[in-house]
């Protein structure tokens, strides 16, 4: 733990060196500090090392063991290296004077690159002045321990990240490999970059400087990368759980058969209304009609919502139903009777109302059908008329006006009715 | 006497003679001088001398990655700096002998 730290403050040393250093080419700084970092780690590891200006040196505080630290009792406490090798600004000087090189250029001003390094540094030893106290307890050391342990499970996590960054990146934002691979070419990728992360993590080509600066970068992009990935993972995984599986979006057409509904249907087209003639070609009024099994027989089950379109009328028109003896709306009472489609409205109840005008029948096919010859019909029409004068009830029309107005009767009147409708 | 400005002009040949018997890191050379009795040696001027060594061509230099901490950066002497240290050998010795007997002449109250 004391030889973490130690490199940190190595490390800001070194640095602030080559900050008094930046007056030179990078290819000169590099040259002369490259290596530094281990020969201060060692000069301050040598237990043999100057004491001459005042520092203790690392290694002699580890010979000596606890009774023979000084003032100041932690070990961490000695970290100071500008005690050690003087001020940094110093030690630059030395070097370049060393190295034949002619001191820094008076007034020169490092450069923001480098000054925002010097910046970075004095921010980790900072950091690391506040840690040390925690870090130097029993319990901050066994944290520390912990979280050591833990790197590999980051190593692989940061792997991930890179594999789920690079996919977003490639444009596959909403392609759900783009957390889980889902065919071999982004196996291949997440494997690549798990190897990839965790070798570095392992130490793998630090001694390249541009592996380290490259390292860094892809390390804070993990970082910032890290909480927006993870939500987005989650929830993705959530709506998986919810849905039993990622959706899946299939074009498939469905043919889907209409269940055959009410109305009356003639050569594949809905028919309105009916009109009914009797044998002899003359239209009906009132005309209910049932099914073999007693059921009612209805052209439209829309409760006079709907608009239907006659032929010959130019506007639509609506069917509005007949009241049985009961009270009960009856549609299956043909014609139908019904007005045009704008004289219709809501009523309060929700049921559709005829604003204005009586109800009317709408114009017949024709005023009179071809007659018929019906075998037995005019014997069945003598007995019909053999059972009214008897006083039965009428066979045909059991309801309504109708009864009063049998069918012989109000010929001519519904043939007149009728042809002044339209 | 102020030996640290003595060494200055000696601190080549010094470093030279060290890596001449092994190759050598920074520290390690440090090291080398000090227990050679160069107590005072600074650290950095060691290093700056070997840069300078180096590029002036007396060097050779190489990397060894270290498997915890930095790499160090080693030093060995090849035939353009051997043919230096012999040279500076003895201007040395010409030197040392030239000052040792006129010191000996100035102290010796006679």
């Amino acid at each position: 733990m004391i030889a973490d730290v130690l490199l940190d403050h190595v490390s800001a040393y070194a640095t602030a060196v080559r900050r008094h250093l930046s007056d030179l080419s990078p290819e000169q700084v590099e040259d002369l500090t490259d290596g530094l970092e281990a020969d201060l780690a060692e000069a301050l590891e040598d237990p043999h090392g100057p004491v001459a200006t005042g520092e203790i040196p690392i290694g002699r505080l580890a010979a000596s063991g606890v009774a023979g630290v000084p003032e100041g009792g932690e070990a961490s406490s000695v970290i100071d290296l500008s005690r050690r090798f003087g001020p940094a600004a110093e030690y630059a000087a030395e070097l370049r004077a060393a190295a034949g090189l002619g001191p820094a250029r008076p007034g020169y001003r490092p450069a923001v690159r480098s000054r925002a390094r010097g910046v970075i540094t004095e921010l980790r030893v900072r950091g690391h002045e506040l840690a040390e106290p925690v870090l130097s307890t029993a319990a901050g050391r066994k944290a520390l321990d912990l979280v050591v342990s833990l790197r590999p499970l980051w190593w692989v996590l940061r792997g991930w990240l890179w594999y789920s960054i690079l996919l977003h990146v490639l444009g596959y934002s909403f392609h759900a490999s783009r957390f889980v691979p889902r065919h071999g070419g982004t196996w291949l990728l997440l494997a690549v970059l798990l190897l990839v992360s965790i070798n570095l993590g392992r130490g793998m080509g630090r001694e390249r400087r541009w592996v380290r600066r490259a390292f860094v970068v892809l390390n804070l992009l993990a970082v910032v990368a890290a909480p927006g990935l993870t939500t987005a993972f989650r929830h993705e995984v959530e709506r998986a759980v919810a849905q039993g599986g990622y959706p899946v979006y299939v074009d498939n057409t469905v043919y889907v058969e209409d269940p055959a509904g009410d109305g009356v249907w003639v050569e594949g087209q809905q028919v309105s209304n009916l009109f009914v003639y009797d044998a002899d070609g003359n239209p009906l009024d009132g005309v209910q009609i049932f099914d073999d099994r007693g059921r009612q027989v209805r052209t439209t089950t829309d409760e006079s919502w709907d608009a239907w379109s006659l032929p010959g009328v130019t506007e639509p028109w609506s069917f509005a139903p007949v009241q049985d003896a009961y009270g009960r709306a009856r549609w299956n009472v043909y014609p139908l009777k019904g007005a045009p489609f704008d004289l219709w409205d809501q009523a309060e109840d929700g049921a559709r109302e005829l604003l204005d005008g009586p109800l009317r029948t709408p114009p017949a096919p024709f005023a009179k059908a071809p007659a018929v010859v019906v075998a037995g019909a005019a014997d069945a029409a003598d007995d019909a008329r053999a059972r009214r004068t008897d006083g039965d009830a009428p066979a045909r029309v059991d309801d309504g006006e109708a009864t009063e107005a049998p069918a012989g009767d109000a010929e001519p009147d519904v043939t007149s009715g009728e042809a002044t409708v339209p | 006497m102020d030996t640290t400005q003595l060494l200055k002009g000696v601190l080549d040949v010094a470093v030279l003679a060290v890596v001449g018997q092994e190759d050598g890191y920074g520290y390690d050379v440090v090291r080398r001088l000090r227990t050679g009795g160069l107590e005072e040696v600074g650290e950095a001027s060691v290093y700056g001398t070997l840069r300078r060594l180096y590029a002036s061509g007396a060097l050779t230099s190489y990397v060894v990655p270290s498997d915890e901490g930095p790499h160090r950066k080693y030093y060995g002497i090849n035939a353009q700096g051997r043919a230096m240290l012999e040279a500076q050998r003895k201007d040395w010795r010409s030197f040392s002998t030239t000052l040792s007997a006129l010191l000996e002449l100035e102290g010796d109250p006679r």
